[in-house]
């Protein structure tokens, strides 16, 4: 062994890499910041509250979306100096696979608990994929100091549900700082140091990337073998694309260029890659000449679960929305879109997202960043469709349903879902479950009174406002996590709408025959409320084929404002016309009836009414 | 869009080649003694001893408007509650009007609450010169003007109008609001049946707005008070039209019904789009293709007076396409409609170069029609005329 090795290793030895598990509001960015204050890593002075959301979003929503990494350097009741990685993760179900490389990145995770919330879904699926890639984890019960916080019964939860002795569970109130450098001891005490060989050829985790316009894609990496310094020429091993390291360093948090990343480090590399897709999540950097054979296990490229139209308001809008839409790719390897036509509403793209969650953030980044007037239509899943002449096609939209007699079978996604629940809520929760066509599995009681569910479900009853609905049931108590389960052959039939005569193509649905009936009565009455009356009589129809299942008629307006109108009242008259106007230029015109967008989402919203009578 | 709008207080416009030196004159007094509930027009109450320097601001306003070289065609008091005002206040405002505007033999109206007024006090106002009154009835039910926060019964309404008369007054138009919350459409039949009863010369009759930021928007808001039914709303339009075309009042314009030869002359200046002056707190005005409006708060309305003659605190230009949109929109509320003669005269366009296609449109839902060569809206136009007016806004 020769001295450098030794001064390697002892390196490795005095490093810890850790993420933080929590659910939302569970308090992991204050604690994440106290142990920032802690080890000196950042000055009261530069402390924004929540350093690590750095999106304007992230901060609103509490959520992290895309995770971020930060160096500490703290010095233990031991004597010595640790460097400690922090890997942020994003929080959400949409992004379990980015979950799953950020703790790939780690040898130990914290698992946050609120003291007065106990442990949710979310939070629990990510526990099992921190358990599943060995990683330590170190439970901490937080907000000790509220009122309603009850330490031992969710001691207990942790203890029974994911089998760590009670005496290894830290109380702690990030708020106060209670308790939080015995976490900082506890990670150097209880989290091994990284493994890895230095002398190996480079291997490196992409847990993260981002776009930057100066510098190119930015990899976030954990070094798990070798080393890599400033100039080194790099191959991305699933992707096969090679550049030079332009520059690297670690997080501190903001960039700290260094010469070399070494095994067992976590840091980024500057790739000079245009676009996040060249350099995908979970991938494996390995140098050009005489790099490592195998990649790091577990890569999977980003697949998309739900689709749906983003059409501009304003059709000349159409060349902006595809220039913001070329933008947020370069740092969301995620999104896929292609081109779309809608004879309702015109051009626009058809959007792959990997969820709810990941939609509404495309959205509102392109409404937002990009000032764009969006039209979104309901949002579908993936069929497969088995045609007559053995083929299968896959199916995004429901205007691409072939002909009912080509048509062989369909197929649709099914998922695996956990829900976790106060048991006083057994009851609606299998009733929403049943209603949404999906299938008991097993129900285990985690504690007394909270039992963790698991059933399978259609994706595409999940889509609509399955989550929502859980949450009005269960007074918000009730926590959600899927994955896929596989695709199953259904009874599927499109149903159509119709506005005055005319089909209305983005209004389309595929539902299961047993529920067109129902589905199609309640979407035209919705319709009927959410489109304004005008000049005419406006027939909206729901249809099978052309069997006609449901009708609506929205009566001719008869009045609008009957308002006197003198001197003083010109300008102001004109100037409500001149809203009215833009609010009615806002609407979608079908044939010649004008549709607000609200209307196309009302596939969405069909189950609001069923609980409101309930 | 072609109005822009300026920040820059300026003087008001002299009169032009294509504004010649007549105008309308409205003067607003912006003073009650309580504020009503659906009311979102420039008053304050408890302001009282403001009248005295207001009225000598107002003269002095007019007197500026008069050197500027414009002429009074009609003379208007509103408000707010002109009938605050003595009979000696309106007569010194009149006399300046004459004095400085040339104010002839002309239509001279104010406007009158119930509750505020006597026989002695109209007598008076007959003398200062006014020869014309619009007295603010709303309902003939107390039960609906109690909600409405109006201080005074629908006896003080009956007692208005008798003593009016009794005064000496020859010319009087009353105020109905209709679509009153809860309001049935007998009860509005009973309201026409009783204002008709007292044989008065002009009627104006409003749809309630419940305007956004009053007090009885909020009680909407908070589900207190359920608007009326826009359908119910059409039906009582339909029958007031009815019930007063056999009562022998001619519609005019969409709100306002006379007997013949008793049709507003102010209010006709607003709707044929020609030139007015707007005097007073918070009051608008249009001259020479600018539209403008005063200081709202009466402090600061004598103070701007006080300094410079005028208190103008925006003034819009409205360029030729607004004006066109303008005209022809406020034109089609009156039941002559727009004559495309008198369209060419002033724009020295066709109508139908301008507006054809919405015109055309319209005409196809059965919105407008062609009456003795002029466009008008019909029945239903009526009923629906901000579909019309918006599709005639430029952009």
């Amino acid at each position: 062994m020769t001295l450098s090795t030794v001064s390697k290793n002892l390196r490795q030895d005095h490093i810890r890499n850790f993420s933080i598990i929590a659910h939302i509001d569970h308090g992991k960015s204050t604690l994440a910041d106290r142990l920032l204050q802690l080890t000196g890593t950042i000055s009261e002075r530069q402390m924004v509250e929540q350093v690590l959301d750095t999106m304007d979003l992230e901060r609103e929503k509490g959520i992290t979306i895309k995770a971020r990494a930060v160096r500490m350097s703290y010095t233990a009741r031991d004597g010595q100096t640790y460097e400690m990685n922090l890997i942020d993760t994003p929080g959400h179900v949409d992004f379990s696979y980015e979950v799953s490389r950020s703790l790939a990145a780690c040898e130990g995770a914290i698992l946050v608990v609120d003291a007065t919330q106990g442990i949710q879904a979310q939070t629990l699926a990510n526990v099992y994929l921190a358990l599943e890639g060995d990683l330590e984890i170190i439970p901490v019960v937080n907000k000790i100091d509220l009122p309603s916080a009850d330490v031992e019964g969710v001691a207990t939860e942790i203890e029974n549900v994911v089998g760590i002795p009670r005496d290894e569970i830290l109380p702690v109130s990030a708020k106060l700082g209670t308790g939080t450098e015995a976490v900082l001891e506890a990670i150097v005490s209880r989290v091994p140091p990284p493994g890895g060989h230095p002398e190996r050829p480079l291997r490196a985790l992409i847990f993260d990337s981002h776009y930057d316009p100066y510098k190119g894609v930015i990899a976030y990496v954990r070094v798990v073998d070798g080393e890599v310094r400033v100039g080194d020429r790099l191959r991305m091993m699933s992707t096969g694309r090679t550049t030079e390291a332009n520059e690297l360093g670690f997080f501190a948090p903001g960039l700290r260029s260094s010469e070399a990343l070494r095994a067992g480090e976590v840091g980024y590399v500057a790739t000079g890659f245009k676009v996040v897709s060249d350099c995908r999540v979970g991938d494996t950097i390995t140098l050009e000449r005489h790099g490592a054979s195998e990649p790091l296990p577990g890569y999977m490229p980003a697949k998309p679960m739900v689709f749906a139209g983003i059409f501009p308001v304003n059709g000349e809008e159409y060349p902006l929305l595809r220039d913001a839409l070329d933008k947020l790719k370069l740092n969301d390897a995620a999104l896929t879109y292609e081109p779309e036509t809608s004879a309702a509403l015109g051009f626009g793209f058809r959007a792959g997202f990997l969820g709810l969650l990941h939609m509404e953030i495309v959205q509102e980044r392109l409404e937002r960043e990009y000032d764009l007037d969006l039209l979104i239509t309901a949002p579908s899943v993936e069929f497969r469709v088995e045609l007559t002449d053995g083929r299968t096609v896959p199916v995004h939209n429901p205007t691409e349903m072939p002909e009912p007699q080509r048509v062989s079978r369909i197929l649709e996604p099914w998922m695996q879902i956990t829900i976790i629940s106060p048991s006083t809520y057994i009851g609606t929760i299998m009733d929403l479950v049943t209603k949404r066509r999906g299938e008991f599995s097993r129900m285990e009681y985690l504690e007394e009174s909270r039992v963790m569910l698991t059933y399978e479900v259609p994706l595409s009853e999940i889509v609509s406002d399955f989550y929502d609905q859980l949450k009005s049931r269960t007074q918000g108590y009730a926590s959600l996590d899927y994955s896929f389960a596989e695709y199953r052959a259904a009874d599927l039939v499109k149903l159509d709408v119709l506005v005055n005569g005319q089909p209305v193509d983005a209004l389309s649905m595929i539902v299961h025959r047993d529920e067109a009936y129902t589905r199609g009565r309640m979407l035209v009455e919705r319709l009927r409320e959410l489109i304004p009356r005008q000049l005419f009589d406006i027939p909206v129809q729901a249809a099978i084929g052309n069997k006609i299942i449901s009708r609506e008629t929205i009566r001719a307006l008869r009045k609008n404002v009957l308002a006197k109108c003198y001197g003083g009242d010109v300008t102001r008259k004109r100037k409500l016309l001149e809203r009215q106007k833009a609010g009615k230029a806002r609407m979608k015109t079908v044939g010649n009836v004008q549709i607000p967008q609200d209307a196309f989402m009302a596939v969405l919203r069909l189950e609001g009414e069923e609980v409101g009578q309930s | 869009m072609s109005a822009r709008t300026l920040t820059q207080p300026r003087p008001p416009e002299a009169p032009t080649a294509r504004s010649p030196r007549a105008a309308g004159v409205y003067l607003h007094i912006p003073f009650c003694r309580t504020k009503c509930s659906y009311c979102d027009f420039n008053c304050y109450a408890g302001q009282g001893h403001l009248i005295p320097p207001y009225v000598d601001a107002l003269a002095r306003e007019l007197e500026g408007y008069g050197g500027l070289g414009w002429r009074a065609d009609t003379l208007y008091f509103g408000g707010g509650t002109p009938s605050l005002l003595s009979p000696e206040q309106v007569a010194c405002l009149v006399r300046t009007a004459c004095g400085a505007l040339g104010l002839g033999d002309a239509e001279v109206t104010l406007e009158a609450n119930p509750g505020t007024v006597d026989e002695r006090y109209f007598a008076g106002l007959l003398e200062a010169g006014v020869n014309r009154l619009s007295i603010g009835v709303q309902s003939f039910y107390d039960s609906d003007l109690r909600p409405l926060a109006r201080h005074h019964t629908a006896e003080d309404a009956r007692d208005a109008y008798r003593d009016a008369r009794r005064a000496g007054f020859g010319n009087i138009s009353l105020d109905l609001i209709y679509g009153l919350p809860g309001q049935s459409l007998e009860a509005w039949r009973h309201n026409l049946e009783e204002a008709v009863a007292l044989g008065p010369d002009h009627l104006s009759l409003y749809a309630l707005i419940v305007e956004e930021g009053t007090p009885l928007a909020r009680q909407v808001a908070r589900g207190r008070v359920r608007p009326a039914d826009d359908d119910l709303v059409a039906d009582m339009y339909e029958l007031a039209h009815d019930l007063l075309r056999r009562a022998g009042f001619r519609r005019y314009e969409i709100s306002s019904w006379a007997k013949p030869g008793r049709e507003s002359r102010h209010n006709l200046i607003y709707w044929r789009n020609t030139d007015y002056v707007g005097a007073g707190a918070g009051a608008h005005g249009y001259l020479a293709g600018v539209r403008y409006s005063n200081e709202w708060l009466p402090r600061r309305y004598i103070e701007g007076v006080g300094e410079t003659g005028f208190s103008l605190v925006e003034s819009e230009e409205i360029g030729a396409e607004l004006e066109r949109a303008e005209t022809i929109i406020l034109g089609l509320r009156l039941e002559e409609g727009v004559s495309p003669r008198e369209f060419r005269d002033r724009f020295g366009l066709e109508l139908g170069e301008v507006f054809g296609p919405q015109l055309a449109r319209a005409e196809g839902w059965g919105l407008v029609e062609w009456r003795g060569g002029r466009i008008a809206l019909t029945d239903r136009g009526r009923l629906l005329s901000n579909e019309v007016f918006e599709s005639l806004l430029p952009g």
